[in-house]
């Protein structure tokens, strides 16, 4: 009863959620939050294909899915390490107060 | 599968990855003080074995589902790459710029590396998993590359926004690859294509199609993606600018054209004028559209010669996206020859820009004044680029422009009215208009007297060398396209 | 509609995920919304036991609740500041910046929920036999078909190793 449809539709409302946190908050570390979850809704359809898929012997889909969730890591990592040097030097993640570069 | 073979078909990559870890080691035992030298002779070392490979290494080859692809094209643009690297990396260590992180060049030619290597992955796979971990490889190593040199101030900021952009990017491109293996049942571009040939399409692929162009459009920085590419090219290192601009770039059309060409051609839809059919076709003549306005006016206002190379960066990636628009096999060729091209006189300029910033401090236009009297060679490289990038002939830049226009308009039935020439003429006025500019900074460099207590503009050799190489490539080609278009050619022939 | 257990499991998991990511945009307090992050991931990782892949979702549960949320915690910690006060209102273009990140975030919603809605052939249910992820079969496919990106990713984490080494090291010098 549960269709595949409806796996989609709950992931790409997940990717929109995500893309909305990054859009609308002003604090770098939970924009940070906002990607992983635009990567997690990622895995969702990886995995959701994987499992309606026609071919039950294939793991494409969840090996992608699994390399996609180490990345996400490294990249969450990066950031925060970012996000850390931003802090020391202007005392502030939030984007909106930072100086922007204009000339 | 037999893991010899394997290696056989990467050694490049293994090359490249290997000098990497050495530089990394080389780092921890030198503590702060990495022998400049050494490390350069390493680097240089490490990118001629990978070259070697690339050269004398297999011919052809194609392993575990397109995952590693070895035929002419991705050799030609391997090595591409790893001359625009090693053109980079002379830039690293002219000393004196790195700011408050001298002596980290081992790290820092080893993220260079790392950098390069991401590419190369991206560069010789049809398969979107490998594509997807090396772009974000590349990615990652270059947000750390902006910040290193000098990691407090914009760096920093400019390092942080380039993340974010990045980091969305690249998760519209997992969901819009997500998306694509749901339609198709494959993340092998060969079998995509043949899926996509035998079967109906229905709408979750070009939407994946769709989700995947916001990503690339990041990757060439075309507008509405491109709020990164000023700050990150006017505060981050000359040399990672260079990079960013020139092999980054290279490597980004080049699996722009190839995943959208040989994957998704059945989609293409149409931009002609009067026939607008939905497809990745009239998104990527949106993109193509605004970048060239977008980049080209704006770069009419800067003052900082390195913010005014990042628009005129930006209106470049909508007159290569002009000709892609038009998707057959001679557009190819004009969107890699231009690229190419474009990557050549991106690392020249930004080479320049370099040492003026090294010298005076700055890269105002004023900066530049008196540039032809005081430093000629880097002067003279900086106009050969420039002219170059403006399309004036005989400069190459003239040549790859008539390509890439010429290709938009060969679409569509032959004896009417070219389809794309709303988008042709669209690009010929803003090329005019991007001589202003480029003109604006060469009036400075020759006919601006250059400030009294102005210190002179000096060079290391070996980034007064690159330079030269570079302006001589930009001439050599101009006076004879067919060093690069023909090989280019036969190694399309055997893509189509 | 007759609801199974399992098609209620189903939606539990939706609403308990797209509810805590609501909350993420919604909290103000950045712990409790790295927190309700927390619960959105633990949610996904539900998600994938219900679509039958036991390993990912435990994957999930240990890289994102387990290191990436406990990191994200340790980071708001570090950067907490009494007179930082809270995010800028940002000025004249507050209200412009919120409508216009909606209206994005909405509009593609729309655009993804056509296309999903539009497409015939993923109106069909999960396959009847249960399926399970075999480990064994993940294994060997990582050793035979991905080796590629399997060295790649490594290499991605030695990027963000030295990447945040180094510039650790750096900030400990004197500032010049």
């Amino acid at each position: 009863m549960i269709t595949l449809q409806l796996v989609l539709l709950v992931s790409s409302a997940l990717f929109c959620l995500g893309l909305a946190i990054v859009l609308l908050r002003r604090n770098a570390i939970i924009m940070l939050i906002g990607i992983e979850v635009m990567l997690a809704a990622a895995n969702l359809n990886f995995i959701a294909f994987w499992r309606y898929g026609a071919e039950p012997g294939s793991l494409t889909g969840v090996v992608f899915a699994l390399f996609s969730i180490a990345v996400a890591a490294a990249e969450a990592a990066v950031g925060l390490a970012l996000i850390l040097l931003v802090y020391r030097h202007f005392r502030t993640i939030d984007p909106g107060r930072l100086p922007v570069a204009h000339d | 599968m037999n893991y010899l073979e394997l290696i056989s078909h990467v050694l490049p990559e293994i090359a490249v990855l290997v000098t990497a870890l050495v530089l990394i080691g080389m780092g921890c035992a030198g503590g702060s003080r990495g022998g400049g030298k050494a490390v350069l002779a390493v680097t240089a070392a490490g990118l001629g074995l990978a070259l070697a490979a690339v050269v004398f290494g297999p011919e052809s080859g194609r392993l575990l589902e397109g995952m590693i692809v070895v035929d002419a094209l991705t050799r030609l643009f391997k090595a591409v790459l790893l001359a625009l690297t090693l053109g980079t990396a002379l830039f690293l260590f002219p000393g004196g710029e790195a700011g408050g992180n001298e002596g980290r060049g081992a790290e820092n030619s080893a993220l260079l590396l790392l950098a390069l290597l991401g590419l190369l992955v991206v560069v010789g796979t049809e398969n979107l998993l490998l594509l997807f971990v090396g772009l974000e490889l590349a990615s990652l190593a270059l947000y750390l590359m902006v910040v290193f040199a000098a990691p407090a101030g914009r760096p920093a900021e400019a390092a942080l926004r380039y993340f974010f952009f990045g980091s969305v990017a690249a998760a519209f491109l997992l969901f819009g690859f997500s998306f694509i293996y749901g339609a198709t049942g494959s993340i092998d571009l060969r079998v995509i294509a043949k899926v996509l040939a035998a079967h109906p399409v229905e709408p979750i692929l070009p939407l994946g199609v769709g989700l995947a162009l916001v990503g690339f459009g990041f990757k060439v920085a075309a507008v509405p993606f491109h709020l990164w590419a000023p700050d990150v090219y006017q505060s981050a290192p000359a040399p990672a600018a260079g990079f960013i601009a020139s092999a980054s770039k290279v490597a980004g059309f080049f699996i722009v054209a190839k995943v959208l060409v040989l994957g998704f051609g059945v989609v293409e839809g149409s931009a002609d004028w009067g026939a607008f059919a939905m497809g990745w076709a009239p998104l990527v003549a949106v993109l193509a559209a605004l970048s060239m306005v977008v980049g080209n006016l704006a770069a009419l206002a800067q003052q900082s010669v390195r913010r005014l190379l990042a628009y005129s960066g930006i209106g470049h990636s909508g007159f290569i996206l002009t000709a892609l628009v038009a998707a057959n096999a001679e557009a190819v060729r004009a969107v890699l020859f231009y690229s190419v091209i474009y990557g050549v006189a991106s690392l020249a300029a930004f080479g320049v820009a370099g040492c003026v910033l090294r010298a005076r401090g700055a890269d105002r236009l004023e900066d530049f004044a008196g540039l032809g009297r005081t430093a000629p060679a880097a002067a003279g490289v900086l106009a050969l680029a420039l002219l170059s990038l403006a399309g004036l002939p005989p400069l190459v830049g003239f040549f790859g422009k008539f390509q890439l226009f010429a290709a938009a308009l060969s679409g569509g039935t032959p004896g009417t009215v070219p389809g794309l020439l709303w988008l042709v003429a669209l690009a010929l006025l803003m090329s005019a208009v991007s001589l202003y500019y480029y003109l604006r900074v060469l009036k400075q460099v020759f006919f601006a007297p250059a400030p009294a207590d102005a210190a002179p503009t000096r060079d290391t050799s070996a980034g007064t060398a690159v330079c030269l190489v570079c302006g001589s490539v930009l001439v050599l080609l101009g006076l004879f396209p067919s060093l690069v278009l023909q090989p280019l050619q036969r190694a399309l022939v055997q893509l189509f | 509609m007759n609801l199974t257990a399992s098609g209620l499991l189903f939606f539990a998991f939706a609403v308990l995920t797209l509810g805590a990511g609501t909350a993420v945009a919604l909290v103000r307090e950045p712990v409790r919304a790295a927190l309700v992050g927390a619960l959105c991931f633990v949610g996904v990782g539900l998600l994938y036991l219900w679509l039958g892949a036991e390993f990912l979702g435990f994957i999930q549960w240990l890289v994102y609740v387990g290191a990436v949320a406990v990191l994200i915690v340790f980071v708001i910690l570090l950067t907490r500041r009494e007179d930082a006060g809270g995010e800028t209102e940002g000025g004249r273009f507050a209200g412009l910046r919120v409508l216009g990140g909606l209206g994005v975030a909405l509009a593609l919603f729309g655009a993804l929920a056509a296309a999903v809605l539009g497409s015939g052939s993923l109106y069909r249910e999960v396959p009847e036999e249960p399926m399970v992820l075999e480990i064994a079969a993940l294994g060997r496919e990582l050793v035979a078909g991905a080796v590629p990106p399997l060295i790649l990713v490594g290499v991605v984490l030695t990027v963000a190793l030295v990447g945040g080494v180094t510039l650790a090291l750096v900030e400990r010098k004197p500032d010049a």
